[in-house]
């Protein structure tokens, strides 16, 4: 019989390295499986087209002495004409292809065998996820903004910062909602269809519900349940009003859009869902990494 | 034998399917085979070992703290999961040098420990081609090397060599014969016994969620001396000797499967041994080869199991 030769060393502490970048490492496995997607890379630069056409109407009309809008670049973000869609196309692919993946491949058996905890895969995987997104999302809306900046003179440099600072903070905010909704449909699903459908039952039927049915029905409540709609309405407050924070509170007392939420309750309802949904994915995937590895 | 790892009590359900029962084990340095058949709670109780899951009852200890949702225990361990799944697009190298990666490694560490755990177990050639053009022993192997890529003071692995060809088993036995001289612990699963019998004598035997022997094979087959031991005599006159052996009080039963050769059962294979050279010298019969079929884990497996109805 061949038998191994044994040293026998008993127990010893451990002594390798001590402390790994786990999120990190996982973060950057995510963005570059991602980016390494056909699909994904052409939603970005899909997303450049509005952002450049923006951004071209705002240089000839700054130039032309017509002063800038703000309002359209914050546009850019949430509308159907921005580059909300190919940022959805990018939370699509990642909804198949990101927890999903891990668990048709089994993976989950390797990294939590791994000193891995559910809460640094789901940062790690979260991050890399709304980065991509955030490529999209709210990289060429804030080349924009930069641009406004560049452009502003004394008096408008204050609208234009605020403008940057807001996209930047609404699109990052965006971007990993977006990226959340797609983990938590893999978490959910398991497979690639079922992961995209939740995704899609979450951010799409809502946001096209709230564009048909806020002129149907008598005010914009609908609305509340559409991750654009929210984000556009906090966007508008902060910068086509520029009353800075104080026009979410201010927007107590006022007249919203007829199609949008007042800001104030965009914000509690961003704060919910985000809360909810970040919730509802560490729930889920302390679940499955507690479930053998074969969830 | 000092214990890595300690199982007290552990009894571990699936809804209302018990996959272990009050099991209580001590998992030593060296090389530990885990036999079973399919459905014994051979995995269940791995994944118990690597903190995939935590014991419904009883305690699970690696050194000295329960490797469940403990990194300072995971970063010990090296786990080979049995199921063959893999990232199809993913190349073998990026794949383990991810695995590596997140136990600390610098990426450029973590791809040359990838490499040269890839090159040892034969996919050196392999190595950059996507995990989804693998057969399926090489997917074994692509797992190995991700098991071991970190130099785990305890290797779990989970029926490790199914799907590989003779070739890659010999390669596979080899880095982990290595692996035992370095000084891990192996704790290594399979329900095929020659695949365990080529590495260690040390076994667990796992039937329904419950132990049903541990120790050395010699040691467990002494535990069920209630069941018969055969030796198999090849000769040159096996009729007369079974003429003469009918007559010994511990033989059971005799069997001529051909001219040359005689299997004999009995109860006492020592006194058999002392006793078949001298009938042969006794009856002038030349004996070709005397050797106890039995004296492997698969018999012992298949007696232990088959008083429950298990088929081997």
């Amino acid at each position: 019989m061949n038998e191994a030769v044994i040293r026998e060393r008993g127990y010893q502490a451990y002594t390798g390295p001590t402390q790994p970048s786990v999120r990190r490492v996982l973060a950057f496995h995510t963005a570059r499986t991602l980016l390494a997607r056909k699909g994904v890379r052409r939603s970005i630069t899909l997303a450049c087209v509005p952002a450049l056409i923006v951004g071209v109407i705002a240089f000839v009309a700054q130039k032309a002495g017509a002063g800038d809008d703000a309002g359209r670049v914050a546009n850019l973000l949430t509308r159907p004409w921005g580059t909300f869609f190919p940022a959805l196309i990018i939370a699509l692919i990642a909804a198949g292809g990101t927890l999903a993946e891990d668990r048709r491949a089994g993976a989950l058996s390797f990294y939590f065998a791994r000193p891995v905890v559910a809460t640094d895969y789901v940062l790690g995987r979260l991050t890399g996820t709304a980065v991509v997104v955030a490529l999209a999302s709210v990289g060429p809306p804030l080349a924009v903004a930069l641009l406004h900046i560049v452009q502003a003179d004394a008096q408008s440099v204050m609208r234009a910062l605020v403008s940057f600072a807001t996209i930047a903070v609404l699109g990052t905010a965006l971007s990993v909602l977006l990226a959340a909704y797609a983990l938590l449909g893999g978490a959910l699903a398991g497979s690639r269809g079922g992961a995209q459908g939740f995704l899609a039952l979450a951010v799409l039927v809502p946001w096209v519900a709230a564009g048909v049915m806020a002129n149907l029905v008598d005010g914009p409540w609908i609305s509340l349940l559409s991750l654009p709609h929210i984000i556009e309405s906090i966007a508008h407050a902060l910068i086509v009003k520029q009353a800075g924070l104080g026009s979410i509170f201010a927007s107590l007392s006022e007249q919203s859009e007829p199609t949008l939420p007042p800001a104030w309750m965009a914000a509690i309802a961003l704060v919910v869902l985000a809360a909810a949904t970040g919730a509802a994915l560490y729930q889920r995937i302390d679940k499955l990494a507690h479930a053998g590895g074969d969830a | 034998m000092s214990a890595i790892a300690r199982l007290t009590k552990v009894t571990r359900l699936y809804d209302r399917t018990i996959a272990l029962r009050d099991v209580t084990l001590e998992l030593g340095t060296g090389t530990t085979g885990l036999l079973g058949p399919n459905g014994a709670g051979k995995s269940t109780l791995l994944r118990l070992l690597v903190g995939l899951m935590r014991p419904t009852s009883g305690e699970v200890l690696v050194g000295d703290r329960a490797p469940f949702d403990e990194p300072a225990v995971l970063r010990r361990i090296g786990y080979c999961p049995e199921h063959e799944h893999a990232y199809e697009g993913l190349s073998a190298v990026r794949f383990v040098q991810l695995m590596t990666e997140l136990h600390g490694y610098s990426a450029s560490d973590a791809e040359q420990r990838a490499r040269t755990r890839l090159e040892a177990v034969g996919l050196a050639d392999a190595m950059t081609r996507p995990l989804g053009t693998f057969s399926k022993g090489m997917r074994q192997r692509a797992k190995l090397a991700q098991a071991l890529a970190h130099d785990p003071d305890l290797l779990v692995l989970d029926e490790p060599l199914t799907g590989c060809d003779p070739v890659s088993r010999a390669r596979v036995l080899d880095v982990l014969r290595a692996e035992a001289k370095r000084g891990a612990a192996i704790v290594m699963s399979s329900h095929v016994l020659s695949e365990i019998e080529a590495l260690t004598s040390r076994i667990v035997v796992l039937h329904r969620g419950e132990v049903l022997a541990e120790g050395d094979v010699h040691g467990i087959r002494a535990l069920i001396d209630r069941h018969p031991h055969q030796v198999r005599v090849v000769s040159n006159g096996s009729r007369r000797l079974a003429e003469r052996l009918s007559t010994v009080d511990h033989v059971i039963s005799l069997k001529m499967p051909d001219a040359h050769t005689l299997v004999v059962e009995t109860r006492r294979p020592d006194d058999l041994y002392d006793a078949v050279p001298l009938l042969a010298a006794e009856l002038d019969v030349e004996i070709d080869s005397l050797s106890s079929p039995d004296d492997n884990m698969a018999a012992v497996f298949r007696y232990l199991t088959s008083e429950q109805g298990v088929t081997v």
